[in-house]
């Protein structure tokens, strides 16, 4: 059991360290998401009224795209260097090590996403209350996107064109988390309560975390074998 | 285990240690079924594939020292040990994006000194090294072989190891 966790730990310190070393990876992301935040914006126009009322789909879906193309950092580099396989061969249980990895990927992508996230709402002008719920949503919704999106990343991992296909089966997967995401803000901007979808999101969440690190070693073994 | 390419050698190697099931028949190793079983006999084996297990952005000792904790808790000095055996001790500490190819492989090897794995499965762990390089190999399988351990190997080339037991396997295409 003690080896167990110290291998799930090494791996989280590993993952970390890489990608703290591999910038570019976490940095390219939240650029993108600025840039389709501003696209948005520009072809929204300039009336306020209107953009106040759509932003948060906006911010929302952005947010989404940039953790769909961000995904390929999770599993990618480590199945074309074979890591993957000693992974598969540890004496410690493989769900154990995946959600280590997918622990890792959050800490390093969804920091830096909730950040930008929280800046680029203030600088469109949203309310204080909306960026609150934005921020609330972000911070239980980011987990679910990185558990289920490990999923949908181990499936594809080194498949020719597997990032579009990974793409396809996972943003279908990442609606409930928008719903909830959006119908939290819109909620926020009339002034309405939005612990329901907090609670939904969590709800979420927990089964989320129950669920996808088996699901992600499953498929990790399928892809190997 | 000898073949030309494309007779199996390393589909053969990956269904020994449990990673790919075989279309049919069974692998048994102490009367244990390895891809029932595989938990059990996990930490017993060894596995230096074509892909190398060996991470671009981390330096060698840092890869070692992640698969010592991946299977049982290695010391630092261990790993440093082992790093010293396979040639790479003053390299220990530089990236591994910047070493070569053959550099690369003996990071690798250096896996097999730091787990109490006592079956190596080696797909052609010759590849990039130079005679120096293979005879360091060399005496590390001769040296497992000593200590009661087995080691798979497919190669393209004639082993000479002392005083070890080798059977040959031919694969035909």
């Amino acid at each position: 059991m003690n080896d167990a966790l110290n291998a799930a730990r090494a791996v989280a310190l590993r993952d970390l360290k890489r990608h703290l070393r591999r910038r570019q990876d976490l940095v390219q992301p939240v650029v993108f998401f600025v840039i389709v935040v501003t696209l948005f914006a520009i072809a929204v126009g300039p009336d306020a009224a209107i953009f106040a009322k759509i932003a948060p789909a906006g911010v929302w879906v952005a947010v989404l795209l940039a953790t769909t193309i961000n995904l390929d950092a999770m599993f990618l580099s480590d199945y074309q260097d074979g890591t993957i396989e000693q992974l598969l061969l540890s004496p410690a249980p493989l769900p154990l090590l995946v959600a280590s990895k997918i622990f890792a990927h959050w800490c390093a992508t969804a920091g830096p996403q909730i950040a930008i996230s929280i800046v680029v709402a203030i600088v469109l002008g949203l309310e204080g209350p909306v960026v609150s719920a934005l921020a609330a949503t972000l911070i239980l919704g980011s987990p679910i996107l990185s558990l289920v999106g490990a999923i949908a990343s181990a499936l594809t991992v080194g498949l020719r064109g597997g990032a579009m296909l990974q793409a396809l089966i996972i943003l279908p997967l990442y609606m409930p988390t928008l719903i909830f995401g959006t119908a939290a803000m819109h909620n926020a901007a009339l002034d309405l309560p939005i612990s329901a979808e907090i609670y939904f999101l969590a709800g979420l969440g927990v089964m989320a975390v129950s669920l996808a690190p088996f699901a992600a070693a499953m498929a990790l073994r399928i892809r190997l074998s | 285990m000898q073949g030309p390419n494309g007779s199996g050698k390393t589909s053969l190697i990956r269904i020994l240690c449990g990673l790919a099931r075989p279309a049919s028949g069974r692998v048994t190793w102490n009367d244990t079924d390895v891809h029932r079983d595989f938990v059990s006999i996990r930490d017993k084996i060894n596995y230096v594939g074509h892909r190398r297990g060996v991470c671009d952005e981390l330096t060698p000792l840092e890869n070692l020292l992640f698969a010592g904790d991946l299977h049982t808790r290695q010391t630092h000095n261990d790993c440093l040990a082992a790093l010293e055996k396979v040639g790479l001790g003053a390299l220990s500490n530089t990236v591994c994006r910047k070493l070569s190819a053959g550099q690369i492989q003996r990071a690798a090897l250096a896996r097999l000194l730091v787990t109490d794995a006592t079956l190596w499965c080696l797909d052609e762990p010759f590849t990039a090294l130079d005679t120096q390089g293979r005879a360091i190999i060399e005496s590390m399988l001769s040296d497992n072989a000593k200590n009661g351990g087995i080691s798979v190997v497919a190669t393209h080339q004639p082993l000479s190891l002392s005083g070890s037991n080798i059977k040959s396997l031919n694969l035909d295409g």
